[in-house]
């Protein structure tokens, strides 16, 4: 506690009972000469108090703290209200400028500045939604609806500004990859954020998926998700014209229609990868040589593949949060078999960090952390063990290996089970997944006839019971993609790297 | 199976890693063994040849990840499998049959991690893991009797 009493000059007074704490003292002893008030600056959340404390100095060059005939005063009481003690009271948004006055010797110190903000967030939930996908697909001809993809909604802001931001909707939440990528042309509220440049150029990355690939700049951006703010984010802008064509080395071997670098062609308005890693790619992209379909630098003489420091990489939004940055827990409703048009859930952040993201009865099951194998699981099915097997939420279905059940015929992608009669049927199959710390769960699951489900009047987007192929040869594509289906009627939390919860470190998956 | 694994011979063949270029000369699938090990100098990585019951084992390793052709003993190159950070051109590792895959990919639609393709005489699986990728190709034509799927991997 601070007081505010003026002792010396008390002591004063009562030894020489002349004009003492006036204007002028005279030759009867020292004279205030100056106040001070500190803190000198203030910032406050809103509710926020902060003490005032006033220092004098005297004309024989001592000081003391003043307390009583001070007086304090705000320019500003909407944002900063200020008690005859000197206690400064955010109240709102804004700025306040706070006066110290001493009457007696017709003295002010330097006003003080109240900043105030609101009231630190500690809210840790992100609305997440399964529907068709953005406005672009809908209109599409014909439309094209996403099917068992879960989306959210992120605000992306100019770096530095509160104000130049952009709300995007339809943005994919990735469980299986890491990093905020933001399709170029759906970025019309902003200016173009901040790109990142390294030695060699300003900086691109080539992602390489299953089924394509995308070509992006790299820049920082800051980012609002769930009502907390991250500052200078190293994100992706897909498709970004700035960043060019994509080089060689990361289009080779695909066709121009597996560039997925827009909205039409990935399906989604970006990405947000949550998965197990703080960056998309570690320690592996660091060091010469750097690994081509990766972080390339682009000099106008063309892009070549370049090493990028740890902070410049795409970083996992989460990680990046103040608090609440262990991990997620993703929790969806269950699902109705033959499918719904919609699915409503919630993302939290972090992962035993409040009282509603603890684990529960969740086991953890460890991945492991670097190299190719790196977030894989083991699945044993009918019999096999499935090394590479992922936790996927970015999977719109579960996919495996099971040769006893048919394909479709239009559409090889997926399953469609039937009876000895040849009738579309729903299977019930059992698996267990594992982890590198020998955790194990036994799972149930059903597989449906995708004919069937894609063949329904209304447009279901969640389906449940989709599934297809996977590594037919048993070979070195064995693992099993339990994707977002599994998510369906399930608590999926994900511990990121570096991070412990009852005793299990990360990377590890929990359900 | 271990009992295919008749490895009384295993050839090394260091690459000259010199050019930064990708490991882009592999064998085709379809192609001659002679594919396997043709423009090996342009090779960043190490080829290991490793013959077994039915086939030949051909694997090659370089900075960002190891593909392995397996060579019937008839000379053909039956099926090719990689897993690393990057996958490589397809367009070289499938041979005659990328006409059929890129054919296919103009209409695929599913998942972007999980790619499933059977389509002629090419049977093709791709998935992206977190931090990678992992990929096989057959044509099933040209798998050597008595070879299962058990045995590629």
């Amino acid at each position: 506690m601070r007081h505010y009493l003026r002792r010396s000059a008390w002591l004063a007074c009562a030894l020489i009972l002349t004009a003492c704490g006036g204007s002028n003292g005279g030759a009867s002893g020292p004279t205030l000469t100056a106040i001070a008030a500190t803190p000198l600056t203030i910032p406050l959340a809103v509710g926020g108090t902060q003490a005032l404390t006033v220092t004098g100095t005297y004309s024989n060059g001592t000081t003391a703290t003043l307390g009583s005939g001070v007086t304090f005063g705000s320019d500003n009481v909407a944002v900063a209200t200020v008690s005859t003690a000197g206690l400064v009271t955010a109240v709102a948004d804004g700025t306040a400028h706070i006066t110290v006055t001493d009457a007696g010797a017709s003295l002010s110190a330097t006003p003080v500045t109240v900043t105030v903000t609101a009231a630190a967030s500690t809210a840790n939930t992100l609305a997440v939604v399964v529907d068709g996908g953005p406005a672009a697909l809908q209109d599409a001809n014909p439309p094209q609806p996403d099917v068992n993809v879960l989306f959210a909604t992120v605000t992306i802001c100019t770096p530095g500004s509160t104000s130049a931001c952009q709300s995007i909707d339809h943005v994919q939440v990735d469980t299986g990859s890491v990093g905020l990528g933001i399709m170029s042309s759906v970025l019309t509220g902003v200016a173009v954020p901040q790109p990142i440049t390294v030695s060699g150029g300003p900086l691109a990355e080539c992602i390489a998926y299953a089924d394509g690939y995308t070509w992006s700049s790299m820049a920082y951006v800051d980012v609002q998700i769930g009502g907390r703010t991250i500052a200078s984010l190293p994100v992706n802008i897909i498709g970004d014209p700035a960043a060019g064509s994509p080089p060689a080395s990361c289009t080779s071997g695909y066709t121009s229609s597996q560039n997925e670098s827009s909205v039409l062609a990935f399906g989604a308005n970006g990405v947000i990868g949550v998965g197990y890693f703080l960056q998309d790619c570690g320690i592996a992209c660091t060091t010469d040589p750097a690994p081509t379909q990766a972080y390339y630098a682009c000099p106008t003489s063309g892009c070549v593949p370049t090493a990028v420091p740890l902070s410049q990489q795409q970083n996992n939004p989460v990680g990046a949060l103040a608090a609440d940055n262990n991990g997620i827990v993703i929790v969806l409703p269950a699902v109705t078999q033959s499918g719904q048009t919609s699915v409503s859930g919630t993302l939290y952040f972090g992962v035993g960090t409040q009282a509603n993201n603890t684990l529960g009865s969740a086991q953890l099951l460890t991945v492991p952390d670097s190299g190719a194998a790196a977030g894989t699981l083991t699945t044993t099915f009918n019999g096999s063990t499935l090394t590479g097997s992922i936790i996927d939420a970015g999977s719109s279905a579960y996919f495996f290996n099971d040769s006893a059940i048919p394909t479709c015929s239009d559409d090889t992608s997926f399953f469609c089970p039937v009876t000895s009669a040849g009738a579309p049927t729903t299977l019930s199959l059992s698996a267990t997944i594992q982890g590198e710390n020998a955790v194990s769960s036994p799972q149930v699951f059903a597989i449906g006839n995708a004919d069937s489900l894609f063949s329904s009047a209304t447009i279901l987007t969640a389906l449940p019971t989709l599934g297809g192929p996977n590594g037919a040869l048993n070979g070195i594509v064995p693992g099993f993609d339990w994707g977002l289906p599994f998510f369906y009627g399930n608590s999926v939390y994900v511990l990121f790297e570096t991070f412990s919860v009852n005793g299990t470190t990360g990377p590890a998956v929990g359900f | 199976m271990a009992g295919f694994e008749r490895a009384t011979r295993v050839v090394v063949l260091t690459a000259i890693a010199g050019s930064c270029m990708a490991p882009a000369a592999h064998a085709g699938l379809g192609e001659g063994a002679d594919s396997v090990q043709r423009d090996q100098t342009s090779l960043q990585g190490t080829l290991v040849v490793t013959p077994m019951e039915s086939y030949d084992l051909h694997e090659i390793t370089s900075a960002n990840s190891v593909v392995r052709e397996y060579v019937s003993h008839a000379g053909n190159v039956f099926a090719i499998t990689w897993s690393g950070r990057s996958g490589p051109d397809l367009s070289v590792v499938l041979g005659a049959r990328y006409a059929d895959y890129s054919k296919a990919a103009a209409t695929h639609r599913g998942s972007h991690k999980v790619y499933a393709l059977t389509t002629g005489d090419l049977v093709m699986h791709v998935t992206k893991l977190p931090r990678g990728i992992v990929g096989e190709a057959h044509a099933p034509t040209l798998v050597p009797a008595g070879v299962t799927a058990q045995d590629i991997h």
